[in-house]
């Protein structure tokens, strides 16, 4: 164990928050509560980023984090390292987002509104606001391959690679999703 | 990646995310704890308690995790990942979610009253919306957060949303600090329009756009209909009354409630009203009929039916079987929902016999049993288990409305079996297809379960959902929205919330062409039937409880007055059958229990007739005030000529001895709403 957290961490100088991660979600495979607790602590802000950037609704962002980190929780166990630890949790949060739109509610609900009112949110340039409410309606509304892969490639700024992996497609799949996409928004864009 | 290039998707990345509320994550950080330690309690013992959830992720790789030879298979997985992997996830960290949030240095103007340190912006009392510039006209113009409105205990004369000019064009930026000193900063004021009185009393237009998250049925109002062409009316009747604990709400905070929430009746109905009791359970309700001016329109009149369920003695009613199915889920940690849920439930608690039964199922966030059948005299250990609730816990499956039917049927009892869920919008209660979960609510409706719903809080409450779940349950849908509405739903009508008298209530009403030319029934939109469906014992209509009161308002037009042209080419000599009625009632009811309805008939003569407004009685007038109120709010095409002034001094003049005070409530209502819309000078 120690010889692999060595390994590790000089395997990612460049990186150690990630390194961190790994080890983190090592302990915790190993039944470590408190490494948990500090992983799932540091992935919280980022599975509710993500939430609500796909659903575009605080309340609803909350509900499915709460649900990703209670799934996280007993299901890290079963993570395998064969892909990245931010990409499995990624893929859960999408799978949840899409079990709770699926089941119909609130979806879309005000959305503009929201993008628009959430107190907290920084006030863009009034132009950039409804161009930027638009794009982002626009793009919630697409279907559920072409919305993940473009806010995965922009919303999330990831690469295409990235992308596919989360995704489980090929790259080039992401591409053509993305392509696909601006083709449905071409009139609005 | 995020070269430069001319492409609209680039802004994606932009978008400044609002932070999560800090009670939110904590509960989440608390249900993934509590998860993990299950996960880890589990892995010893041999069986998990039925989720099927955990089961399924539990790979078949984690059990040879234990196996020191498959261990290997570690090593090599974590190197690849490293090598492959890390760099891109360092990428990730420096460009997403993980960095601080700082992302778009645009300009930022702090106003000085959302400055922490300032006395307004105390804990709880800085309530802040950012509104949409009433700009509806212009679809394309969805403005930028212009005016903001901050309110506060503190000064409380502050209501008022900050004239456009006073503020440049983007709206301040609120600082994460402040977010942090109130955590609901974020969830209270999600909806409504703001309205000040010197600022936007002309520009401000009902269709602008409602940045709410609160979901409503919309519906057509009753149209004026002609008695010649279609005499009959028909209509189930409705006790709910969460349309007027929503448009309260609405308005004590400063703004005006969408028209679709209004519903008229539900605002008439929510008022008790001091209409003869019945005189025993077999004929639970009688009519009180009266016919009296209109104060919106001199030529016309209202005809009021009023209806009060039987109330019958503590010791004929039989016990209770309750079960609570609880919405615990993130969104639900905020004082208005779960916290005022507690308290509520202990008001309710006081109230139940030794003999009824209690059992609590929790949903989302935590979800399982929470409380097996427990008779109501064990407070302490019902109390404790409510306590217990929160946004953590542990998480045994999804199925908590199954669970909650299924404590149901066991401890069902002659006397009243049903499932209150009180949630605040979340209805992910293990059915997805709202149709079939309508189906099965009804499906157990049969089998003698109903179901009522207790909504909470604002800015996330699906209200349709939430009435067709309890009409489909035969229940009643209640809007907490403070302490005050919990007593009066729980403790004062807690009779008529439980023991329903009387079930499938439907009225129908037939008018005689021959004196009343048109007729407008004003309210119960939702709540209309064909003129079949009144015969029909299958078709499903609203129940009454013991000791509600039920009012039902028809605005109707004597013969000669009417607004509508009679046909060139029709049949303009309506018969009158030689009779003096203005209209025939005729109700139908099931008994408890029962399938076969009884029928009550009374005709509407010409006794009931009062010259004055003032001379019907103050329930009459009382009534027909609280429906120009909802007329008024909802921006009606009838009855709005009326100014609040007059809506006023009828409300008071009808205040009677108001002991519970919900009418002087009223009168304070449309003083808010007079002034959020004033009257066109």
């Amino acid at each position: 164990m120690q010889a692999r957290l060595v390994g590790l961490t000089a395997a990612s100088i460049s990186d150690p928050m990630a390194a961190l991660t790994e080890a983190l979600v090592r302990r915790a495979q190993n039944g470590d509560a408190e490494a948990f607790a500090e992983l799932i602590e540091d992935q919280y802000e980022r599975i509710y980023r993500t939430a609500w950037r796909w659903c575009g609704n605080g309340h609803d962002a909350e509900d499915i984090a709460q649900d990703v980190c209670v799934r996280l929780g007993a299901a890290l166990k079963s993570f395998d390292g064969r892909s990245a630890f931010s990409s499995w949790v990624y893929r859960i949060t999408l799978n949840m987002v899409r079990d709770w739109q699926r089941a119909g509610r609130r979806r879309g609900a005000h959305v503009d509104a929201y993008a628009e009112i959430v107190p907290t949110e920084e006030p863009p340039a009034q132009e950039d606001a409804a161009t930027s409410s638009q794009l982002w309606s626009a793009v919630r509304t697409l279907p559920e391959k072409q919305r993940d892969a473009v806010l995965l490639v922009y919303a999330e700024e990831l690469s295409h690679a990235k992308a596919a992996e989360i995704m489980g497609i090929k790259e080039a799949t992401v591409s053509f999703h993305v392509h696909e996409a601006r083709k449905t928004l071409r009139g609005l864009l | 990646m995020t070269d430069h290039r001319p492409d609209p998707f680039e802004n994606l990345g932009n978008t400044a995310v609002p932070p999560p509320r800090a009670g939110a994550k904590a509960a989440a950080l608390a249900a993934a704890r509590a998860a993990f330690a299950e996960t880890e309690a589990k892995k010893t013992a041999s069986e998990t308690q039925g989720s099927d959830r955990r089961r399924r992720h539990m790979s078949i790789t984690s059990i040879f995790k234990g196996f020191s030879i498959m261990d290997m298979r570690i090593p090599v997985g974590t190197a690849a990942v490293a090598l492959l992997l890390l760099p891109l996830g360092y990428q990730l960290y420096s460009t997403t979610a993980m960095t601080s949030v700082n992302p778009v240095p645009r300009p930022q103007i702090s106003a000085p009253a959302t400055d922490p340190g300032s006395a307004r912006a105390r804990n709880e009392v800085a309530e802040i919306a950012v509104q949409q510039a009433p700009a509806a006209a212009d679809s394309d113009a969805i403005a930028a957060p212009e005016p903001m409105l901050l309110e506060s205990e503190a000064a409380p004369e502050m209501r008022m949303a900050v004239p456009p000019s006073t503020m440049p064009a983007p709206a301040p930026a609120i600082t994460q600090s402040l977010s942090a000193v109130q955590n609901e900063a974020y969830g209270a004021p999600a909806g409504g329009l703001a309205k000040q009185q010197s600022v936007f009393a002309d520009e401000a237009s009902r269709m602008a756009p409602q940045p709410s998250g609160d979901q409503f049925t919309s519906f057509d109002e009753q149209r004026l209909k002609i008695a010649a062409e279609e005499p009959v009316s028909t209509f189930s009747i409705d006790v709910d009354t969460a349309s007027y604990s929503y448009v309260r709400r609405m308005l004590e905070d400063g703004y005006l409630p969408e028209p679709d929430a209004v519903r008229i009746e539900e605002l008439i109905n929510y008022f008790p009203y001091d209409y003869p009791a019945a005189p025993s359970a077999t004929v639970p309700f009688q009519p009180t009929l009266k016919v009296f001016p209109t104060p919106w329109n001199a030529k016309t009149q209202i005809l009021s039916i009023g209806i009060r369920g039987y109330e019958p003695p503590a010791e004929a009613i039989a016990p209770s079987n309750l079960v609570f199915l609880i919405d615990t889920s993130g969104s639900m940690d905020e004082p208005d929902k779960l916290p005022l849920l507690k308290r509520s439930f202990a008001l309710l608690l006081d109230q139940l016999s030794d003999d009824d039964t209690v059992s609590i199922v929790a949903y989302a966030g935590s979800a399982g049993v929470v409380l097996d059948p427990t008779k109501a005299n064990e407070k302490a250990k019902i109390l404790s288990a409510l306590d217990e609730l929160g946004a953590g816990g542990s998480t045994a499956g999804a199925d908590g409305i199954e669970l909650a039917y299924r404590l149901a049927e066991e401890g069902k009892t002659s006397g009243t079996n049903r499932v209150i869920l009180a949630t605040d919008g979340d209805f992910n209660v293990g059915i997805d297809d709202p149709d079939a979960l309508k189906q099965f609510i009804a499906k157990k409706r049969q089998s003698g379960i109903s179901l009522s719903v207790l909504g909470f809080g604002r800015g996330n409450l699906d209200d349709a959902t939430m009435q067709a779940l309890a009409q489909n349950g035969n229940g009643n849908a209640s809007y907490i929205s403070n302490f005050a509405e919990a007593k009066k739903v729980l403790v004062e009508e807690v009779g008529g919330t439980l023991h329903t008298i009387a079930q499938d209530v439907k009225i129908q009403v037939e008018f005689n062409p021959a004196l009343v030319s048109e007729y407008r029934l004003i309210g119960y939109e939702t709540r209309h039937l064909e003129r079949e469906d009144f015969n029909n014992d299958a078709v499903d209509a609203g129940d009454i409880g013991a000791g509600h009161t039920v009012t039902a308002l028809y605005e109707i037009t004597p013969a000669g007055s009417g607004q509508v042209d009679p046909l060139r080419y029709g049949n303009s000599e309506a018969t009158t059958g030689g009779s003096d009625e203005i209209a025939f009632l005729k109700m139908r009811y099931k008994l408890p229990g029962e399938s076969v309805s009884q029928l009550i008939e009374q005709p509407v003569t010409p006794e009931v007739t009062y010259d004055d407004i003032a001379a019907a009685g103050i329930d009459a007038q009382f009534a027909t005030a609280v429906a120009a109120f909802g007329q008024k709010l909802k921006g009606s095409v009838y009855g709005t000529d009326m100014t609040w002034a007059e809506i006023l001094a009828l409300a008071k003049a009808s205040r009677g001895t108001d002991e519970s005070g919900y009418r002087a409530e009223f009168i304070r209502l449309v003083q808010d709403a007079a002034m959020l819309e004033p009257d066109a000078k």
